[in-house]
């Protein structure tokens, strides 16, 4: 004799035996003492919640040879032959595999005959979303008004596949997904029952792996039960399942607040060492990082799905990291997740998800920014940095690093006839090489949007600076300056400068002197002269960030202190 | 095949699946419906055949934990696959029909040929569409008689939730870089430093290793991509589809290594063909197989390329951020790789990693590996 499995010997064959559906099992065990038994009926819910037990139980119940009754006897002919499956009045069809409008034509004319054995003939269709637009149409007016002798139970995963105007002809039932406590109760009584010993640890696993479907958790315990003859421990779960000890998870939120990014790669290397799986690694931390959302937004605790022991170690980890950082590692590691499903690269996926996680710096996520400012206002708050009252005496700034970097600009190499002007307001109508460039990418974004072959044409010109409301920029070339100038192209140029400078600016299209043929794009390549123009742009950026704080904060420079050099 | 070693021996990697697998059997505990689901290369396929053998064999050996002995009827059979009640079913074409899922409800009704069990192996059943997944769900439920379904994917997620339900889950991991390495130093002599890159761009999986480790032009060709990598920084657009075209053409000379291969084949079949219309069909079969693995070739080509390219940035970030040397997966080149390191930085690390994923998407969804190419270097250039 085959093997049973376990799901298929304990499917339910009562309505008290039904676990977790008691609206449905109240209303139709009601409607079968009162004699109000409809003639179709359209059972949904997701996989595992009991769909065609509850038919097989409805068809007995009306085929009972006590009666219609809610409590059949499961003794009758009737009942014992609808358990094994072998009723001449219960039809079970398989709606995937017969779904054409041929088999619906069948079963029109085999529905008039009248029952075999019991009462009424019973229809179970099963997988009902898979039948054909035509099929789901030639059964609408059977459905409607079918002989009084027949009962119709259509199941599906997927109501929403299921015609509207099939829907309206059933009383429909919607199953739940069967709760984790329900699921355990369950679990426990077949263990006992089957003589299978589990410790109690061990059926918490299984439930929340089953993730609402009862077949799935009954499966799992059935393989585990084949897996060892000894008492069955998490730890078999956790091997079984290929589930990530909640240890690990631990360790990298750990590595994650402390910071040290190096850290990682020795952990992931762990990790493939121990043979985890890292899809269900990242899965698992995307629930632990739901979690700890929870905990920080002040949900309560029984909204979290973990045990209390982990509850602890979740509140202190709630505490260390901040709200941007966990809606981050929630948005990072989602997106990880899709990213592993079409590609198999788990590690590499995973590592550089958490390097992303941790140098906010080099994301430019809102989050992240937002991440950077909460960090600071932390710092604030530590009092790392102490705000003082100015006093009146020290005005002065001392503008000793930046001087030597100005001297040296490299503009006067480009543009020979130009002389940058110093001032350092940005809202002026006269603007820097530096300035001018940290515009232009934004400004080039506007172009493409606006006229894309001035857009091309662009992409090989360099602005050069704002001069008394005059944006100059340099051609390279005479044939692009010979194109720029043409009305069109200047029109387009000059929406892009109005739209992202404010201000109407009158263009000045140069041939520059001598330029490097390689050097197209000044900002994004690297050239000799880079070293300069690099200590030109952290200067620079020193005193926009200062200018930002002074506007926010309205705060005034105390003293500056050298201290690198 | 026959020699001492059992059939489960020949396994590597795997051991707590075997053993789970031996339990089933030992104690006559074996489900109806199995799904063994892990990445594609790593022996699923090996251990369905010789499950499907354990169970049906005639000698099995219970001293020998139930392995199937490889030298009976049936055992000789089920690893040929002409084995009666033992059904292998592919993909036709690019999916699994409705009309082959038909075709096993048929088979599944008959009485076996004398076997215990009938075995019916689904491979890559991740690519059913959906009516063959629903008509698969009512008899890997409920089969009548002694049947054993084993369903074989590279991702069970894929799947419909209700057919997982129904089945036996076994998660196949990627083995471990140890087990890749061993296998690489016993059977193709190669050094401990190269086996170990190796295995480790291999992610586990057998059938790439071995890939890896088979193809002379392996290292060469990754010193092309850093070359790429080092020059993709500073040069014009015209340097940079140029850098592509010469990744490409060194895929192309490979390729037309193996069209000349085919092609001589090919004569070969037509020349020992007895008629004329037979030659023709021949031709037309043979050119059809050709081309499918050309452009199968050609494909994991450019994907070699890309892993490639991955694994260095992963190096580089690893690298920048302060990780230990020795976990680099190019661990034979670490001096170049602290070059591209302090060159790219871990931000554009970071967006050069997305952008080879991009890249490798784009090829999945067939994109023409050219293009892909081309707008990988690109975007990695603005990067």
């Amino acid at each position: 004799m085959a093997y049973i499995s376990l799901y298929r010997k304990w499917r339910p064959q009562s309505f008290a035996e039904l676990i977790g559906q008691e609206h449905v099992a109240r209303t139709l065990a009601n409607a079968v003492d009162n004699n109000r038994v409809s003639h179709a009926y359209l059972f949904t819910g997701p996989r595992g919640t009991g769909k065609t037990s509850t038919a097989k139980i409805l068809a007995k119940a009306a085929n009972c040879q006590e009666g219609p009754t809610s409590k059949p006897c499961q003794k009758c002919n009737s009942c014992l032959r609808i358990s094994d499956g072998s009723s001449l009045d219960v039809f079970e069809i398989d709606a995937a595999s017969n779904r054409g409008i041929d088999e619906i034509r069948d079963l029109r004319e085999k529905v008039n005959f009248v029952p075999s054995e019991g009462p009424k003939k019973v229809y179970i269709i099963d997988e009902v979303h898979m039948l054909t637009n035509e099929a789901f149409n030639a059964l609408l007016k059977l459905l409607e008004e079918p002989p009084a002798h027949i009962i119709f139970i259509l199941a599906t995963t997927e109501p929403s596949k299921v015609l509207p105007t099939i829907i309206s002809r059933c009383q429909r039932f919607d199953f739940r997904p069967i709760l984790f406590s329900d699921l355990v109760k369950q679990l426990k009584k077949v263990a006992k029952a089957e003589k299978i010993k589990v410790e109690d640890e061990a059926f918490e696993l299984i439930a929340k792996e089953a993730r609402g479907g009862l077949r799935d958790g009954l499966g799992i315990l059935d393989q585990l039960a084949s897996y060892t003859s000894k008492e069955i421990k998490a730890t078999d779960v956790i091997g079984l399942l290929g589930l990530v000890a909640g240890e690990k998870i631990n360790r990298l939120i750990d590595i994650i607040i402390s910071g040290a990014a190096g850290e990682i790669f020795t952990f992931t290397n762990d990790l493939i060492v121990e043979g985890v799986n890292l899809r269900q690694f990242t899965k698992e931390l995307v629930d632990y990082g739901r979690n700890i959302f929870i905990i920080q937004n002040g949900g309560a605790d029984k909204l979290i799905n973990a045990t209390t022991e982990e509850i602890e170690t979740l509140k202190v980890h709630a505490k260390n990291l901040s709200k941007a950082q966990t809606r981050r590692l929630l948005n990072i590691f989602s997106q990880a997740l899709t990213e592993m499903k079409n590609i198999s690269d788990p590690q590499f996926i995973l590592e550089m998800s958490c390097v992303k996680l941790m140098t906010p710096a080099a994301d430019d996520d809102t989050d992240a920014l937002r991440e950077r400012l909460e960090k600071l206002e932390r710092q604030l708050d530590n009092s790392h940095i102490s705000v003082i009252p100015a006093p009146r005496e020290t005005k002065k700034v001392t503008v000793k690093k930046i001087a030597p970097a100005k001297v040296v600009t490299d503009d006067e190499k480009i543009t020979p006839k130009k002389v940058i002007n110093k001032s350092r307001a940005t809202s002026a109508g006269n603007m820097s090489l530096r300035e001018v460039e940290r515009f232009w990418p934004t400004i080039m974004a506007k172009i493409k949007g606006l006229s894309l072959p001035t857009h091309a044409i662009l992409m090989e010109c360099r602005p050069i600076s704002v001069d008394n409301g005059k944006f100059i920029i340099d051609a390279g070339t005479d044939w692009r300056q010979e194109l720029l100038k043409k009305p069109t192209k200047t029109a387009a140029l000059k929406t892009a400068l109005k739209n992202i400078l404010g201000k109407d600016l009158n263009l000045v299209i140069t041939v520059g002197a001598e330029t490097n043929k390689n050097k197209v794009k000044p900002a994004a390549t690297e050239s000799p002269a880079s070293a300069l123009i690099e200590a030109d742009d952290a200067v620079d950026d020193e005193n926009l960030t200062l200018g930002l704080i002074k506007n926010s904060f309205g705060a005034e420079i105390v003293s500056e202190k050298n201290d690198t050099e | 095949m026959e020699n001492n070693n059992s059939l489960w021996q020949e396994i590597i990697g795997h051991r707590d699946i075997l053993s789970r697998l031996k339990n089933a059997i030992n104690q006559n505990q074996v489900a109806h419906a199995y799904l063994f689901s892990g990445p594609k290369g790593v022996g699923k396929l090996s251990v369905a055949t010789r499950f499907a053998a354990a169970l049906n064999c005639e000698l099995r050996d219970n001293t020998l934990d139930n392995s199937p002995c490889g030298h009976c009827i049936s055992c000789k059979n089920i690893l040929k696959r002409t084995h009666r009640d033992t059904y292998f079913i592919q993909p036709e074409g690019n999916a699994i029909t409705i009309a082959q899922i038909r075709d096993i409800r048929k088979l599944v009704q008959l009485k076996n040929y004398g076997s215990e069990y009938k075995v019916i192996i689904i491979d890559e059943a991740d690519t059913m569409n959906r009516p063959a997944a629903n008509s698969l769900l009512k008899i890997i439920e409920e089969p009548p008689g002694p049947v054993v379904f084993i369903l074989i994917a590279a991702n069970h997620e894929t799947l419909p939730l209700t057919i997982v339900s129904r089945c036996r889950l076994v998660t196949f991991q990627r083995l471990r870089l140890a087990e890749i390495k061993n296998f690489l130093i016993a059977e193709f002599a190669l050094e401990p430093d190269s086996a170990k890159t190796i295995a480790f761009l291999s992610r586990g999986i057998m059938a790439k290793a071995i890939d890896l480790a088979a193809d002379n032009n392996f290292f060469k060709r990754r010193e092309r991509v850093i070359e790429a990598i080092s020059e993709i920084k500073d040069t014009g657009p015209g340097r940079l589809s140029l850098l592509a075209e010469n990744l490409i053409q060194h895929i192309n000379r490979e390729l037309a290594r193996v069209k000349e291969r085919q092609q001589k084949y090919l004569d070969k079949l037509v020349e020992q063909s007895t008629n004329k219309t037979h030659a023709g069909r021949i031709k037309k079969q043979q050119s059809k197989k050709d081309k499918r693995e050309l452009a199968r070739l050609e494909r994991s080509a450019f994907d070699d390329i890309l892993t490639n390219l991955n694994s260095i940035y992963r190096d580089a970030v690893l690298l920048a951020v302060g990780g230990d040397d020795n976990l680099t997966a190019n661990i034979d080149i670490v001096p170049e790789l602290k070059k591209i390191a302090t060159a790219t930085g871990i931000a554009n690390g970071l967006a050069a990693g997305s952008h080879v994923r991009k890249a490798r998407e784009m090829l999945y969804s067939n994109v023409s590996p050219e293009l892909a190419l081309e707008y990988l270097f690109f975007s990695l250039q603005e990067a």
